[in-house]
């Protein structure tokens, strides 16, 4: 019977069914397995998503028990659960698939005793493992090494490995890491995960724009003046400022999420809904990313560090007076670039793209800025100064997920008076039901082999490639930070950059 | 005689109360509309529940709703109202509505009704047809309405002659319309947890070895629930006979679902309205299990617009179980 296939799936009503695996967390006392990883896995568990034989092990260099580690989820999964209920019964029967085994990622004894705990689970989960790296990007080769020298690299089932960001530090680093990566795992298996790709609105952008007929003609030079992409944190590094210091804005944010974003708002359409055929359009548009020559980043790319600032009635530190940060930092919390494509469907475009943290609110969204109506008869004199104002499409990613189509209409009353109105879309509000989380998402495909919405070798490097003389430009400067106030919307150089072309950030 | 409401009418009156409902808030409201659903129901179904319901749809599939109620009787006047389903999403000053029309005409006025519906529906987005009543779904009048619809929706379970239900099902679908059951619908979580069973290889592979279906019902005997699963394990199983379905002690319309065979014996029993307890051999697990509210049917019903093959091929199979 091998190769048979279960004659009672039903495609239509059931959800796709994954293969069973073992998941191996590498880092599983931080913070993500806390609160992403094992509530999804939960979740997965709790929609019948998760084929039995499945197991779950947790790795860390701290000494627990398979039981202390059951606790210690639990707890994280009754916290950290979001809009699902918590259930005892099912608990128990999840529980019972999470292990947990303490070793040090350098010692070759932890990766033997891994390979024989896992051999004994080999007839439920078909040899099938996904190990997952939520570990410090230092830990990345000793464990891949570590993984091909205990022989878990290959064998019977198929073996992924999913590797969180960063990818490398700078080009450079990416390369190697990849190299090492693909030393021990094949490109194939190697789930490089981005979890701004996982998101429904994100993934939503393919099927509008590839789903409907009347936006794709518009899609292109002659109707759109420039694109804005805004990642707004109000928050600010949160107890992370001794790592964040080492990344960065553009590094932490555009270099991965926003250039993947801003990949698929602008690629072409792949011939078939393939992993590696939407990859290639992705990878090919972020390849067609003009690479500013250093002396044309002052003009494309603005660096920002909040400094103190007041919300409400308390008093935010900036920057520099966090726990852990240089007081003399000179780290981005706000970075603003401009990128153009080199190609026939975007050249002369814009896409402008900003993020940053302590700014005045938590919202990530895309704007089509289309152009303006050639002429306005309504109002040769703009008295209402509406008439001319352009079409714009959003994208909004989060926090409430949806698109608008902003329009011009007559006011009603006597006199033709024109005012902007707003078409929306609301994703929670047409589709009641939740939607799943990134994690969830990701999770599945990898366990599916379904990498559509992971990054690739490729794809890494094209967009290591468009922010690194930026960066080589940023580090040999001085800057004069801080240049903002924590819950602005960023320094004043950012909208002199816009200025240049006549264009103004909107306000999400 | 004429009848009493006439489309343009009811139409002038939703145009009012969307004025109306922009009026009262200052936000305005957003008006959402993915389809014409029309809700045939008898009069003494209570309107608590038909509303409830209702509201349950509306947040996933925002629809212009046409709720027909009839009443017993020869009366030819036909009444109607408009009204709207508004609710504020959570973090949002604008509220959502959707626009409701109930029809409220006599089992001999309803031949004058389909007129109306046509005339009231939303122009160019697909049209549902739920009707919660088995005895109009029967009635010749009502099959003008069937053609109205490119998905009509039933529900044998409340039928007080399943059979018969059934087996109207199945000659509709014969003349060409889309008709789907809700006691199919419902059985959705007990097939994923027998599927999810095969999808272990080991117990795949010994599928072809299992020879003998049990099924144990409700109190009340087998019902549509009970045909429709064991039409489906048969179909799964390969297998014409064999099968064995019992009553069962409580009102849940499944409460076991047993496979033997030669080398591997698989049973499944609900043991809470969450759980299903799953043994094969010396190995049990508690199996994640939901039952579904009639909305829950009924939105995953909505959210499948194609053809269900699966239960176009068990229909008649479930038909020969249930002895019709």
């Amino acid at each position: 019977m091998e190769g048979a296939t279960n004659p009672f799936q039903d495609s239509l009503r059931f959800d796709r069914r994954v293969p069973p695996a073992a998941i191996v967390i590498f880092g599983a006392n931080g913070d993500l397995t806390k609160r992403k990883l094992i509530p999804s896995l939960y979740r997965l568990a709790f929609e019948r998503r998760m084929p039995s034989g499945c197991v779950i092990y947790g790795n860390s260099r701290t000494l627990m028990t398979d039981d202390d580690f059951r606790e210690k989820m639990k707890q994280s999964v009754r916290q950290f659960l979001e809009d699902t209920p918590f259930d005892e019964a099912l608990w128990e029967e999840f529980a019972k698939s999470l292990f947990y085994l303490p070793g040090d990622l350098k010692d070759p004894a932890f990766y033997q005793a891994l390979a024989s705990r896992l051999n004994a689970h080999e007839a439920a989960t078909g040899g099938n493992i996904l190990f997952y790296l939520s570990t410090q990007p230092s830990h990345y080769e000793p464990v891949v090494n570590g993984l091909a020298s205990a022989g878990l690299a290959e064998g019977r089932g198929w073996r992924r490995v999913v590797v969180e960001k960063p990818f490398g530090y700078d080009l450079a680093t990416a390369r190697e890491l990849n190299q090492r990566l693909q030393a021990v795992f094949p490109e194939r298996e190697i789930y490089r995960i981005d979890h701004y790709l996982g998101k429904e609105t994100v993934q939503n952008i393919l099927a509008f724009r590839f789903a409907n007929g009347i936006f794709e003609p518009l899609w292109n030079r002659r109707y759109v003046n420039h694109v804005q992409i805004t990642a707004a944190e109000s928050i600010g590094v949160e107890g992370r400022g001794a790592y964040y210091q080492t990344s960065g804005a553009l590094r932490d944010m555009i270099q991965n999420h926003l250039l993947q974003v801003m990949g698929t708002i602008a690629m072409e359409p792949a011939a078939v809904f393939e992993p590696n055929a939407v990859r290639d359009e992705r990878a090919k548009l972020l390849r067609s990313v003009r690479v500013h020559k250093a002396e044309d980043v002052p003009a494309h790319a603005v660096a920002g560090q909040y400094g103190p600032g007041r919300a409400g009635l308390v008093n935010i530190p900036g920057f520099r007076q966090e726990p852990g940060v240089d007081p003399a930092s000179l780290t981005d919390t706000y970075a603003a670039v401009t990128f153009f494509v080199d190609n026939w469907r975007w050249a002369g475009v814009p896409f402008y793209i900003r993020t940053g943290k302590r700014l005045p609110k938590r919202v990530t969204d895309i704007a089509i800025h289309f152009n303006a109506a050639p002429l306005s008869i309504f109002d040769r004199d703009n008295h209402n100064g509406y008439t001319m104002r352009p079409n714009l499409l959003i994208i909004r990613i989060q926090p409430e997920e949806g698109i608008s189509l902003r329009f011009l209409s007559k006011n009603p009353g006597a006199g033709m008076r024109l005012r902007p109105v707003s078409m929306d879309f609301n994703y929670g509000s047409s589709f009641g039901v939740r939607t799943p989380t990134a994690y969830e998402t990701l999770l599945l495909d990898a366990m599916a082999g379904d990498a559509t919405l992971y990054t690739r070798q490729d794809m890494v490097e094209a967009s290591w490639q468009v922010v690194q003389p930026i960066l080589d430009y940023w580090s040999s400067r001085k800057f004069d930070f801080p240049n903002y106030d924590a819950g602005s919307w960023g320094p004043k150089e950012s909208d002199d950059m816009l200025a240049r072309r006549g264009h103004v950030w909107r306000v999400p | 005689m004429p009848p009493t409401v006439s489309p343009e009418a009811i139409l002038k009156e939703l145009g009012e109360l969307w004025v109306a409902l922009g009026a009262g808030d200052e936000a305005g409201v957003l008006r959402a509309c993915a389809m014409t659903l029309i809700i045939a129901a008898d009069e003494e179904e209570e309107a608590g529940v038909l509303g409830e319901m209702i509201a349950g749809i509306m947040h996933d599939h925002p629809s212009r709703a046409i709720v027909l109620r009839v009443r017993d009787g020869s009366d030819p006047d036909i009444e109607s109202r408009v009204l709207a389903q508004c609710w504020m999403p959570f973090g949002r000053r604008q509220q959502i509505c959707c626009e409701q029309i109930e029809i409220m005409a006599s089992e001999t006025g309803l031949e004058d009704v389909p007129r109306i519906v046509l005339g009231v529906m939303a122009p160019d987005l697909p049209v549902v047809l739920v009707c919660r009543s088995p005895k109009l779904f029967c009635l010749p009048a009502f099959q003008p309405l069937l053609s109205v619809a490119g998905k009509v929706i039933v529900d044998s379970r409340c039928a007080s002659e399943p059979r018969k239900m059934l087996a109207r099902i199945a000659s509709l679908r014969q003349l060409g319309h889309s008709i789907h059951d809700l006691a199919w619908t419902a059985l959705t979580p007990w097939r994923e947890v027998i599927a999810g069973a095969f999808d272990d290889r080991a117990t795949l592979s010994h599928l072809h070895e299992l020879h003998h279906v049990s099924i144990k019902g409700g109190k009340r005997g087998p019902g549509p629930e009970v045909w429709y699963l064991g039409a489906w394990l048969l179909r799964g199983l390969d297998l014409e006979t064999g099968i064995e379905l019992a009553d069962g002690e409580t009102d849940v319309p499944v409460q076991a679902v047993e496979l033997r065979g030669e080398g591997l014996n698989l049973s499944f029993f609900r043991d809470s309205r969450t759980v299903i307890r799953f043994v094969r051999g010396d190995v049990a697990a508690n199996l994640p299990f939901t039952v579904s509210s009639d909305w829950e049917l009924m939105r995953e019903e909505l959210a499948l617009p194609g053809k269900d093959s699966v239960f176009e091929e068990i229909l008649p199979r479930a038909m020969a179980l249930a002895g019709g």
